[in-house]
């Protein structure tokens, strides 16, 4: 029978909250990187059912959230992109340690994809990565933040109040800028910035997917560079953002597609 | 053939980009659309992604004002002064 149980890990003196789905006989273990923001909550229920749905097919499943998230102590202004990916590489020494047999993976949503994309390819005992979505533009994030922040603007005042220009201008200058209520420090503007996935791609050798859900048919330019860049397999889904949608989503087809491709490449060739 | 009017490339766009289960014909031209047919602030922006690729036009932070993008009529017009200018 599988269990889940709750984890606290320490990270660099904090403690991170977390858990751990056990299939009793695992056959190897995923590591969750969560999305940031408000899409961490939009997200959270298809992570769980993601989870479950892994270990119903006899993958161990550890999530966490990072310092300063969730339920994790710490505050969301004290961290950064590098110590989120330092807390990734902390919880997967513990899911490592906890299942020493099988392939390990990673599996991140949004900025989580790109945060585990940065931390496999700086390391060498990840086996694979299943990468939602990934945000292959920091810079490109930031401006479509911005743009969500002045559409919020323009929904309650009836016009933006701001401009990209100046908000850009107040992080350069050491200043903070508040996305849907998480204040984006100088540093953290500047560490998302610096996100390139296509560059981070070639650190990382083994097999790779990136589900793209789209309401197109064909895969965004920048989407379709990373795959390339990371010569790996490319699926489509065609389902609302899950990441941006309040209520319940429909994640069938996500977990589906991820399933399959786990089963096709990551278990044949273990 | 007549090209097809922009209201009505609008319509296929704001269904197909939006996922609503709706026929884009069956959309109201003059309807709220946010009001009318749920559109937030989130799905806004990928209206927005949506005209800049659909029409070849960019969209500056100072035509962010609900006037443009009240409802398919508002949009066209404001589609059809860009691509004028």
């Amino acid at each position: 029978m599988t269990t889940e149980k709750q984890v606290v890990v320490e990270s660099h003196g904090a403690k991170l909250y977390g858990m751990v789905y056990d299939p009793v006989t695992p056959i190897g273990v995923i590591v969750f990187c969560h999305p940031l923001f408000e899409e961490r909550k939009s997200a959270a229920r298809t992570m769980a059912d993601t989870a479950r749905a892994l270990c119903a097919n006899g993958f161990a499943v550890v999530t966490f959230d990072y310092r300063g998230c969730g339920d994790s102590f710490g505050e969301f202004r004290d961290f950064s992109a590098p110590d989120w990916m330092g807390d990734i590489g902390v919880v997967i020494d513990l899911a490592r340690q906890r299942f020493p047999k099988g392939p390990l993976g990673l599996l991140g949503l949004r900025l989580g994809a790109a945060f585990a994309l940065q931390t496999a390819a700086a390391r060498h005992d990840i086996d694979f990565l299943v990468l939602w979505e990934p945000v292959t533009s920091g810079r490109e994030h930031i401006e479509q933040e911005l743009r969500k922040k002045l559409m919020k603007q323009m929904m309650t005042f009836g016009k933006g109040r701001e401009d990209r220009d100046s908000l850009l201008k107040t992080l350069e200058n050491g200043g903070e800028v508040d996305f849907d209520g998480y204040p984006i420090t100088a540093k953290l503007y500047r560490d998302l910035g610096a996100i390139d996935l296509k560059n981070a791609a070639g650190g990382f050798t083994k097999r790779s997917l990136i589900v793209h859900v789209t309401s197109q048919h064909t895969p965004s330019a920048p989407t379709a560079q990373l795959c390339e860049a990371l010569h790996d397999d490319l699926r489509l889904v065609n389902e609302p953002p899950l990441w941006n949608l309040v209520g319940l989503v429909d994640s069938r087809a996500i977990i589906r597609e991820t399933l399959l491709w786990i089963r096709q490449s990551v278990l044949k060739e273990a | 053939m007549a090209e097809e009017r922009i209201e009505d490339r609008l319509k296929k766009m704001v269904v197909a980009r939006l996922f609503m289960k709706i026929a884009p014909a069956a959309i109201e031209e003059d309807k709220s659309l946010v009001d009318g047919y749920g559109v937030d602030s989130v799905s806004l922006l990928e209206l927005v992604v949506g005209l800049e690729e659909e029409f070849g036009i960019v969209i500056g932070d100072d035509e962010f004002d609900i006037k443009n993008f009240e409802s398919i009529t508002a949009l066209a017009a404001f589609v059809r002064s860009k691509m004028a200018a």
